[in-house]
């Protein structure tokens, strides 16, 4: 397959470098003037900040990479949100990381091209590492999904575990070279997002062995079947997840089972070669023929942003019936207050 | 194959249950309306592996003690919660007669709602796992779209603090308010014909309706108060959320205006009842039930 000329443009994405070093001719660029003057076949945003400049490159085709819906992450009061959720109805042919990403765009833009571009993942460690005999079962919780401050129903499982567990969490600084440190030391990793992510961590832990402990959220029904590959658990059920943590450490064949089913269905995904040979040709794809001709009208855009901007309107008026509340709440008890002094310099007990 | 007694009524649980085959499960449905010796001829008849009932404090204590199955309640009533500063007394009474109701025939128990899950362990009643009630297959229907004029309902009794909310909505949409029970063809009608839902508690607490995830299979847009639990929906990305009659009457004014607009929301909310699917949550829970019985043994279920 011939090389296409593409630009990648990404901020810090390490995964970004990584893809760019291996599709034959491909350029990463953070902004669009590092690649001022240069045409390319394919320009890709790889996330929705990286759309503010994607038409500042010159490509014949535009592109979007999506691995997840960025503004469903985003509080309501988070006017970020706005702009991300209406740069899925820009006018650009789609490369989604997942089945689930790739059927979801289908639907909401029926009339463009969503392509499947798998992450791809490294290659598994030379063996599994079997607990311990008669050890705890030993839990990594990645909650660096969880907005600041949020509380953690992972954490209240691992609490509530009655089994002896062997905990450990990854903090939102840790890289994927940390991540697998600690998944090789690991039997289970419980990642309990309500949105995305299983094609994330959970990928990569199954890759290594570890039995992956998700929600019926994105990406798991292509990854992980409940009790075969994995243990699918109920959304805010710290109860039923605990016991589902017992249950595996009162039955190490079924976690070896699990683990070993796990490894093997994550064998099956792409690894970084397949997926640069998946994108080479999907890139081939995009340009050997024009985009279909409805593709070119952003015809969701005024829609999406006016509810976009209605629900942040509701927040914002919320936000301002509370401050008033508030401010009205302290008014009441400064007058209170005055009012009890000035009955005690009266002579009255002011009680 | 496992067999499956899904034992309610009709009009209230029968959305919720399996109603065709799937997962190896091979459901049948019970009409229980408080007589005991016919459910448990029925059950005899049937010869069911596992029995789910809804709303298990219905069941009178010990009835199920003897069969040979195990035995799931799921309960769906209000009952006190551990992020309520007073208790309501209905919770407490509800609690009070699952409390009775679970005097050893019930295998495990789960209840719709964590937080309340909770506060019944506190009270001594051993719940298993919380989840909301899953929505039967047939009941999944393609998105609609936004319609002028506008076609929203809402589904429920009456309450004063209902009233609260529909009245104004009432004076200025045409609304319909379906107050009395509806089930089967009847319900299924009426879903059809409106593609926005209204979800309004029944009393001013937060809570989370069973109607709720129905609306989402029908691919209606959900219009909701503030709820609590949210069992993972996104409010401004699986549904809307008010959180005053007022707002309520803009979001519908906003919808009458624009009927396409939160389109995305519709479609978000479709995919995420997928999550709830009968065929998907009963396999699941059941082959669930099975292995911690055989892990943890059926000694808990007397307390």
């Amino acid at each position: 397959m011939a090389a296409l000329p593409v630009c990648l443009l990404a901020t810090s994405d390490p995964a970004a470098a990584e893809l760019a070093r291996r599709l034959p001719d491909a350029t990463l660029a953070a902004r669009a003037a590092e690649v001022e003057g240069r045409a390319f076949d394919v320009a890709v945003a790889w996330d929705w900040r990286a759309t503010l400049e994607l038409f500042a490159v010159e490509a014949r085709r535009h592109a979007y990479r999506v691995d997840g819906f960025a503004h469903h992450r985003m509080g309501e009061w988070d006017a970020e949100r706005i702009p991300a959720a209406l740069s899925y109805d820009l006018p650009v042919d789609f490369l989604a990381t997942g089945r689930w990403v790739a059927d979801a765009l289908a639907e909401l833009r029926p009339a463009s091209r969503v392509l499947l571009v798998p992450d791809g993942v490294d290659p598994p460690p030379a063996a599994a590492v079997a607990p311990a005999a008669g050890g705890p079962v030993r839990v990594l919780v990645d909650d660096r999904w969880l907005p600041d401050g949020a509380p953690s129903v992972a954490r209240d499982a691992v609490g509530r575990a009655t089994a002896p567990l062997a905990a450990d969490w990854l903090g939102r600084a840790d890289d994927t070279a940390t991540e697998a440190a600690a998944l090789a030391q690991a039997d289970v990793l419980l990642r309990l997002d309500p949105v995305d992510g299983v094609l994330g961590s959970p990928l990569r832990a199954m890759r290594a062995g570890v039995v992956p402990v998700v929600l019926a959220s994105g990406g798991q029904a292509e990854l992980v079947e409940h009790d075969v590959t994995g243990i699918v658990a109920d959304v805010e059920d710290p109860a039923g997840t605990a016991r589902r943590l017992d249950a595996l450490a009162a039955d190490p064949e079924a976690l070896a089972r699990l683990r070993a089913a796990a490894r093997e269905r994550a064998a099956a995904w792409p690894d970084r070669e397949a997926a640069a040979a998946a994108w080479t040709a999907a890139l081939a794809e995009l340009t050997a023929t024009e985009p279909p001709r409805d593709a070119a009208w952003p015809d969701r855009l005024m829609g999406d942003a006016l509810a976009a901007a209605a629900a942040w309107h509701t927040q914002h008026q919320h936000l301002t019936a509370a401050v008033h509340e508030a401010l009205a709440a302290a008014e009441a008890a400064r007058r209170t207050a005055r009012g009890r002094l000035l009955t005690r310099l009266r002579g009255g007990s002011g009680q | 194959v496992t067999r499956v007694a899904f034992v309610g009524r009709r009009g209230e649980h029968a959305t919720s249950a399996l109603s065709a085959p799937a997962g190896g499960l091979d459901p049948a449905w019970i009409e229980y309306r408080g007589d005991g010796p016919a459910l448990l001829s029925a059950l005899a008849g049937l010869r069911p592996d596992v029995v789910v009932v809804f709303a298990p404090a219905s069941v009178p204590a010990g009835l199920l003690a003897e069969v040979d199955a195990l035995t799931l309640g799921f309960d769906a009533e209000p009952l006190p919660r551990t992020d309520e500063a007073r208790v309501r007394p209905a919770a407490l009474w509800e609690l009070m007669q699952l409390s009775r109701a679970d005097a050893g025939q019930f295998d495990r128990l789960v209840t719709t709602d964590p937080l309340a899950a909770a506060a019944a362990r506190g009270a001594g009643v051993d719940v298993w796992r919380s989840l909301p009630l899953p929505v039967d297959d047939p009941w999944y229907a393609p998105v609609r779209r936004g319609s002028r004029p506008l076609r929203a309902a809402f589904l429920g009794p009456s309450t004063p603090h209902r009233e609260r909310w529909l009245i104004p909505v009432k004076h200025q949409f045409d609304v319909l308010h379906v107050a009395h029970g509806l089930w089967g063809e009847r319900l299924r009608d009426r879903l059809d014909r409106i593609d926005v839902a209204l979800n309004l508690h029944g009393e001013p607490y937060a809570s989370f309706e069973d109607r709720l995830l129905l609306h989402l299979a029908s691919g209606h847009l959900v219009v909701s108060e503030p709820l609590a639990p949210r069992h993972g929906l996104e409010p401004g990305v699986d549904l809307l959320e008010v959180e005053n009659p007022r707002r309520l009457v803009l979001a519908l004014e906003r919808l009458a205006a624009h009927p396409a607009v939160w389109d995305g929301v519709r479609r978000r909310g479709r995919r995420k009842a997928e999550a709830f699917r009968a065929s998907r949550v009963w396999p699941r829970l059941l082959a669930d039930l099975r292995d911690d019985v055989a892990a943890f043994g059926r000694a808990r279920r007397s307390r």
